[in-house]
């Protein structure tokens, strides 16, 4: 996730040599760096490094669902597997901010027409969800990084694809790559808060004159995931592989239930819709959560649990772990201590301000952790 | 100088608090647009006085334009670009180009030593005598807190000195305060890294500078080798002096105050801000001059508001000007001429043993 902010390549002795030219004469470790400001100075565009997507097409799946329809290069981005995710990058207010989403197009589509397509769920008091909707323009430019994520099809066709709301959009990526064969021997169940509202709503449909046996179920009159949902679409849980998507509460439920129910655990896959608790990110309410915080470290792999009300900085809790974090005044004032945050929401001690929830710089010193952190350190 | 109490000077934190709150709400497209336009336009100025030194066989004035063109160049990245982005004004960004942490610049101080004490040590011990060796460098007598010693008698000329090679005076600051080379090891030493990798990145970054300016580009002029030498290096002595004398006149002009380090325990954040505004002195003038002084015309915002976008600053200094004046604290600004000869008083006044010089400190 933080390949877009490293620039280093395997070292050969021609590339040292050439990282040592640039270092003498720019100051900078690629000719790229040092020619892109001046590019930069007659179209914007030419400035930024990461990938560059052309935005083709928006078109709302529903009143909470959009879709984006990106170009990109297809030297810089290489090819996905369906199931993955990539960073998106979009300036606001010229504040670089990222967030991930899941590829809901094929493999297929970036083939023949070189665009992916990002389905994006309008987050309640979110930063860029929301406003990306009314401020994205075709022929814009946004960027992306290559394709990420280990949530893709394993080889047995007999499939149980479990959605609920947003985390639809990689299982759609899915069921689109699948073969007619896959698609009569696989099941989707897609809770949904209102049939109506329900999104890819055509796409289901011919997906399911193509064999696929689709169950969409309202939570609101029928309830959450049970036994007895699974009984109707009468499928034999202990050949099948069952790949779960949406909220960390819906996923957890329906991991429990399928073992009680005789599935194996190796042939469960899931992945996690981060922003669960829409209430976390009232800013009015930033303080609601109750539970314990975690502090995950990605380069050394430690992790700090610590209480909701906790005093302590995020500077303090790397030391505790006896990570190498470099530090300085510890008030906020040398910037030694700045880290690349790669998700989750920090409070600043020093501004009273909550960050955003991407990826990231900030002050470890003055930083005080709301939501699980994950750091580069 | 003695610092008010925190409860005297509690609202008044709260009002430069405000301040800096209401500007950083508005920081946006405009910064972004100057910093990367200006990054652009320095590096464009880089490479044409580059070319231009070249052409200088054709005519003399040809040459003495890419000299004031390259200082220029050199001015603007070590001022307005470098030590702005270092000290993370445009860190909101969050663009990979200008990252604090990873900037390098075309200076022969090594920028994460720079990071270490100057954002460190210089920001945060502002004119603490004996924690802020900013404060005279070690080589003068600023101030009656410093006990006078004989060397002190001729120390315009080492001002001088230190004024036309001030790069590598910046080079050899931190080496100079770990004592590497000369002298007993210090005993309350914070450096993050190893003494050795501290010597190692001190000879690397004045090896690739001095490579660059003194062999490289020299050698591939060759037929003109030693009109590109020279007109480099009076570039790189005409930053030195620009940026140094930039640099004095924001902290060593009359008014300035100096603290010692028992007054400064526990101290809040009023207090912090007093002392930052006593320790800093600006400098008058147009637009044009403040962005060729990195806005370090505006020391005294500088040096309350280190990581907000320094353009900004012409905006502020009215306001913080108005808050000192309500406060009754001493807001030291004034024309270049008059606080460059302040300076020199100051430094010819403390030549000489003073009356009232107090006992060395530790």
């Amino acid at each position: 996730m933080t390949k877009y902010f490293s620039q280093t390549a395997p070292t050969t002795a021609l590339t040292a040599v050439y990282r040592l030219f640039t270092e003498i004469l720019f100051n900078t470790n690629s000719i790229s760096s040092y020619l892109r400001p001046i590019a930069g100075l007659f179209d914007a565009k030419y400035y930024n490094q990461s990938c560059p997507a052309k935005v083709v097409s928006v078109k709302n799946q529903n009143n909470n669902i959009y879709t984006v329809t990106l170009k990109v290069p297809k030297n810089l981005f290489g090819d996905f597997k369906a199931g993955q995710f990539v960073s998106l990058y979009v300036e606001k207010n010229s504040r670089r901010l990222q967030r991930t989403f899941s590829i809901s197009s094929t493999p297929s589509e970036l083939l023949r027409h070189g665009t992916i397509q990002l389905s994006i769920s309008k987050q309640k008091h979110g930063a860029i969800t929301p406003w990306l909707c009314d401020n994205i323009s075709i022929g814009q430019h946004l960027h992306v990084s290559e394709a990420q994520g280990e949530f893709i099809l394993k080889s047995n066709i007999k499939r149980l694809f479990i959605a609920a709301g947003s985390g639809i959009t990689p299982i759609i990526s899915m069921l689109r790559s699948m073969q007619l064969s896959e698609l009569s021997s696989s099941t989707l169940i897609f809770y949904v808060r209102d049939k109506v509202e329900t999104p890819f709503s055509d796409e289901l449909t011919s997906l399911a004159s193509a064999g696929l046996n689709v169950e969409i179920i309202e939570t609101t009159s029928q309830g959450r995931f049970s036994a007895e949902h699974l009984a109707q679409c009468k499928i034999n849980l202990l050949d099948c592989d069952a790949y779960l998507c949406g909220p960390k509460k819906m996923v957890d439920e329906c991991a429990t239930q399928l073992e009680t129910l005789g599935a194996s655990k190796n042939s469960i896959y899931y992945e996690l819709f981060a922003l669960t608790d829409n209430s976390t990110l009232d800013p009015d309410h930033p303080s609601q959560r109750k539970s314990e915080i975690t502090v995950s470290y990605s380069k050394s792999g430690a992790l700090s649990k610590v209480a909701p009300d906790t005093q302590s900085s995020l500077l303090e809790l790397a030391e505790e772990q006896k990570l190498d974090a470099l530090s300085g005044c510890r008030i906020g004032v040398c910037h030694q201590c700045v880290c690349t945050k790669t998700s989750g929401r920090v409070f600043n001690i020093k501004t009273g301000s909550i960050s955003d929830s991407g990826e990231e710089e900030i002050q470890l010193c003055i930083s005080k952790p709301i939501d699980n952190v994950a750091l580069a350190l | 100088m003695t610092i008010p109490n925190r409860e005297k000077l509690e609202s008044f934190a709260k009002e430069l608090d405000a301040l800096r709150t209401e500007t950083m709400a508005k920081v946006g497209d405009k910064d972004a647009r100057y910093i990367r336009r200006l990054i652009g336009l320095q590096h464009c100025l880089e490479i044409s006085s580059r070319i231009l030194m070249v052409l200088g066989f054709i005519s003399p004035a040809l040459w003495v334009l890419a000299v004031l063109m390259l200082a220029t160049a050199k001015i603007l990245d070590n001022m307005e670009i470098g030590h702005n982005i270092m000290h993370g004004q445009y860190e909101w960004m969050n663009d990979p180009l200008i990252n604090g942490r990873n900037f390098e610049w075309d200076i022969a101080g090594d920028a994460d030593s720079w990071r270490r004490y100057h954002n460190h040590e210089h920001h945060t011990y502002t004119n603490v005598i004996g924690k802020d060796r900013d404060f005279g460098y070690g080589l003068l007598r600023l101030s009656d807190d410093i006990p006078w010693r004989p060397k002190n008698t001729w120390q315009i000329i080492t001002y001088l000195n230190l004024s036309a090679l001030f790069e590598w005076g910046i080079a050899y600051h931190e080496v100079a305060a770990e004592r590497l080379f000369i002298g007993k090891k210090r005993k309350n030493s914070s450096l993050p890294i190893s003494r050795r990798e501290l010597k190692r990145a001190f000879f690397s970054k004045i090896g690739k500078q001095g490579f660059k300016d003194y062999i490289f580009y020299p050698l591939i002029c060759w037929p003109v080798a030693l009109q590109v030498l020279t007109g480099n290096a009076i570039a790189n002595v005409l930053r030195n002096l620009w940026t140094s004398t930039i640099i004095f006149c924001g902290h060593f002009t009359d008014g300035i105050h100096t603290f010692r380090e028992n007054e400064i325990k526990g101290e809040s954040r009023g207090q912090w801000y007093y002392r930052q505004i006593l320790g800093s002195s600006n400098i008058k003038g147009g637009k044009l001059f403040h962005i060729m002084t990195g806005h370090l015309s505006h020391q005294v915002e500088h040096h309350l508001f280190p990581d907000v976008p320094a353009p900004r600053y012409r905006e502020m200094a009215p306001r913080v000007q108005e808050i000192c004046l309500e406060y009754g604290i001493p807001y030291n600004t004034g024309r270049f001429g008059k606080q460059y000869f302040d300076v020199l008083k100051r430094i010819t006044k403390y030549s000489f043993p003073t009356a009232t010089a107090a006992q060395p400190t530790s």
